[in-house]
């Protein structure tokens, strides 16, 4: 029924160590909010492939992982369900399918759930550890809890220690918390040749520069630099930045949609209503990916224009 | 001397297939000899000379060239015309082909060369003997009476002598090196009396052996031309004159002629020996074959023969490819012959080929970091796919070279450059 991807089956393979540390943090409710996820999204590419005639790609696989590590651990199953239906069926099928969407699916299921249901996911955080041992019961939904998460208390003024945002011990999204068993999935995708390395190091370079700037230049809303740490920016940025569907393949655009991502994280988080901006940040680059890699592939002619006017009927046979 | 390279795109050759270097032998006479008559697809085609049954001598002319891109065609064995007819060649396109069967007795074969004194020759007379030998560029099929005078109506530009082997298997050029220097040089000394280049360069692969260089380096002393050795980095594709001028800073392409050795020799047997081009210098190799060689082989000649004078295959090959294992074609049968462009005859084990089906392309762009030419395959393909040739064109299809180099690096497994010949070729069908 699949078709055979190898680079999606990589991605899967860098997500399972993240997932196995999520059942640690979060408890058993993770795989339920995976099992629903990944059936659901699979059930609706199976829908439209079928009257296409086309096979479920794998990369839905990918899709629906992606979008359950980014839930709140105590999201509503049925939030889990609307969302990741919207972001196979609004954000790949409607284009036509697999590689022809112009926005990340799993980003684009999640901002829409975070809007639309903004109040039920702010308060399906809650601390992590101990099989989810703050949630109370192992599969119910937990009531009473609600943990800030870092951003939130770093935007409040309040700080975090750095330790726990490096051992993955703070409230967050299922994924994004673990910094070293992310960058380990990073060394392997790229390693791999899976992720483009250019891609994630320019996001992370634009969201440094941007927060270090914002917070030495004294800005009064600015966060701290350890707000890098916090969130989903490292996850984004190494799963999500490098989805190769929707990011530019033309080595200058590369840098600029990464630039563009790892500013727009920054200055969302910082100046916006919403705590986090890596969503809103990564759709930004994937609306203007197309446009950078025009001008790059211009800017490429052009120059081959110029250099080699004569080439053309000598190239050819 | 530091060795260059192109900048942009390619694909990195760092592994070769292991090859015992020896004199280089010449193959079996075939029984059957299948002379195709078009070397190139815009060729026209060269008119017959003989009819079916006619008794023909070792390189008697069969066939005379008739226009563009077209060249003498003669037989490479003695016999009888069996049958003139039109068949698919290996290239894809159709060409009239004539069958001689072996037969009489060879005024060639096992005779002593003669040797002329080429040096009295003038140009006018070298250019004559190179037409009526139908010495054709080996790398592109294209008569070399043609393009030397073509390039003799401009002069001031540097001829290239190739010596670069950019797969990991074929080791012809570099072989003709180290083995028949003394003629490699000869043969610039008649193509340049053809054609005068400001200066010959010759490109080698930077990792040439000692052995082979000094002795070349020494005739480029001794010569009265004007001859530099230029090694160049191991990276595919290096022969194609944009890569080359980029590599060498030089600003336009246009003022590159490549040629490479074999062709030279060929050029110089012709007007040396007084021998049509009806022998080719075929590297016989990759993973299923028992002992890989070059052999001088007759062109007509199946590669069947060739394949079975190198000790048959080891293993079920997965494929038979003629030329290069980045841009060649898959042979249909072991019958398919020997032109004058048939460069190598590769038998990839399945080791070799890891073929795949097609899968969906994921857009990861890794064609377009291999693309020497800085295009977008995947973006044409998309443009091809949805019915748009034109935008196709605009996008820069024109400009692509087949290198494909975006074929090997492509991870779904989609043969690009396949698409890409065959949207050219409707468009000039169009």
């Amino acid at each position: 029924m699949f078709q055979k991807q190898p680079m999606m089956r990589r991605v899967l393979y860098a997500l399972a160590p993240i997932t196995a540390f999520a059942i640690w943090l979060y408890g058993p409710r993770v795989l339920a909010t995976l099992a629903v996820s990944l059936g659901v999204g699979v059930l609706v590419e199976y829908l439209f492939e079928k009257r296409r005639g086309g096979k479920v790609s794998e990369a839905v696989l990918v899709t629906g992982t992606l979008f359950a590590l980014s839930m709140p651990p105590a999201a509503p199953l049925w939030i889990v369900a609307i969302g990741i239906a919207f972001a196979v069926f609004m954000a790949k099928e409607v284009y036509g399918g697999f590689g022809r969407n112009v926005f990340n699916p799993a980003i684009a299921g999640r901002l829409f759930v975070y809007i639309s249901f903004a109040g039920a996911l702010g308060g399906s955080f809650f601390e992590p550890g101990g099989f989810g041992a703050a949630a109370g019961s192992l599969f119910g939904r937990p009531d009473a809890l609600s943990a800030a998460t870092p951003l939130a208390m770093m935007r409040s003024g309040g700080s975090v220690p750095t330790i726990d945002l490096l051992l993955g011990a703070r409230s967050g999204a299922i994924g994004e918390s673990s910094v070293a068993l992310i960058a380990a999935a990073a060394v392997y995708l790229i390693a791999t040749k899976t992720a483009q390395w250019r891609l994630v190091l320019s996001t992370l370079l634009g969201g440094a520069l941007v927060a270090v700037g914002l917070y030495v230049a004294g800005v009064a809303r600015a966060l701290p630099p350890e707000s890098l740490l916090a969130g989903s920016f490292l996850f984004v940025a190494v799963f999500m930045a490098t989805d190769p569907v929707s990011a530019p393949k033309k080595k200058p655009a590369q840098w600029a949609y990464g630039l563009l991502i790892g500013a727009a994280v920054i200055v969302i988080r910082s100046f916006s209503l919403f705590p986090e901006g890596t969503s809103f940040a990564l759709l930004l680059g994937n609306t203007f990916a197309s446009l950078f890699e025009r001008v790059a592939a211009d800017a490429a002619k052009r120059k081959a224009a110029k250099a080699a006017p004569a080439t053309a009927g000598e190239a050819k046979p | 001397m530091r060795a260059r390279g192109f900048k942009r795109g390619g694909v990195p050759v760092d592994h070769r297939a292991p090859f015992k270097t020896g004199p280089i032998e010449n193959a079996f006479l075939p029984m059957n000899a299948i002379v195709q008559l078009r070397e190139h697809r815009c060729a026209v085609e060269p008119i017959p000379v003989v009819s079916v049954g006619q008794e023909v001598r070792e390189g008697q002319l069969l066939a005379r060239s008739a226009g563009k891109a077209s060249s003498n065609v003669h037989s490479p064995i003695p016999g009888i015309v069996r049958r003139i007819e039109t068949t698919r060649t290996s290239g894809g396109f159709d060409s009239k082909a004539i069958l001689v069967s072996l037969e009489g007795s060879f005024s060639m074969l096992g005779k002593r060369p003669e040797r002329y004194l080429w040096k009295s020759l003038n140009k006018a007379d070298i250019s004559h003997i190179v037409q009526d030998k139908g010495i054709v560029r080996v790398s592109s099929g294209e008569p070399l009476y043609e393009i030397l005078s073509e390039r003799s109506d401009a002069p001031g530009f540097v001829m290239v002598v190739s010596a670069l082997e950019m797969d990991p298997y074929r080791r012809t050029e570099e072989e003709l090196l180290a083995l028949r220097a003394e003629d490699v040089v000869d043969g610039c000394a008649i193509a340049a009396r053809m054609a005068l280049p400001a200066r010959i360069m010759f490109a080698v692969d930077e990792r040439i052996e000692p052995a082979t260089l000094e002795p070349l380096r020494e005739l480029a002393a001794r010569s009265e031309l004007d001859i530099a050795i230029q090694p160049f980095r191991r990276r595919f594709p290096q022969d194609l004159p944009g890569q080359i001028a980029e590599a060498m800073d030089i600003a336009d392409p246009g003022t590159l002629f490549i040629i490479e050795p074999s062709t030279l020799v060929a050029l110089h047997e012709a007007v040396v020996s007084n021998k049509p081009h009806i022998e080719q210098y075929v590297y016989v190799g990759g993973g299923s074959i028992k002992r890989p060689a070059i052999l001088k082989a007759r062109i007509g000649a199946p590669i069947g023969d060739l394949i079975e004078e190198c000790g048959g295959f080891s293993g079920h090959p997965e494929t038979i490819v003629i030329g290069g294992p980045f841009r060649g074609r898959a042979a249909a049968d072991l019958d398919a012959p020997v032109t004058r462009t048939t460069r190598a005859v590769l038998a990839l084990s399945p080791e070799e080929t890891k073929s795949a089906p097609e899968r969906p392309c994921v857009r990861c762009g890794d064609c377009v970091d291999a693309c020497p030419e800085g295009l977008s395959p995947y973006r044409l393909l998309k443009l091809l796919r949805s019915g748009r040739p034109d935008d196709a064109l605009a996008a820069g299809l024109g400009r692509c070279s087949s290198c494909g180099s975006c074929s090997y690096a492509c991870r779904s497994r989609i043969p690009l450059v396949r698409y890409f010949d065959e949207a050219r070729q409707n468009e000039v069908r169009r």
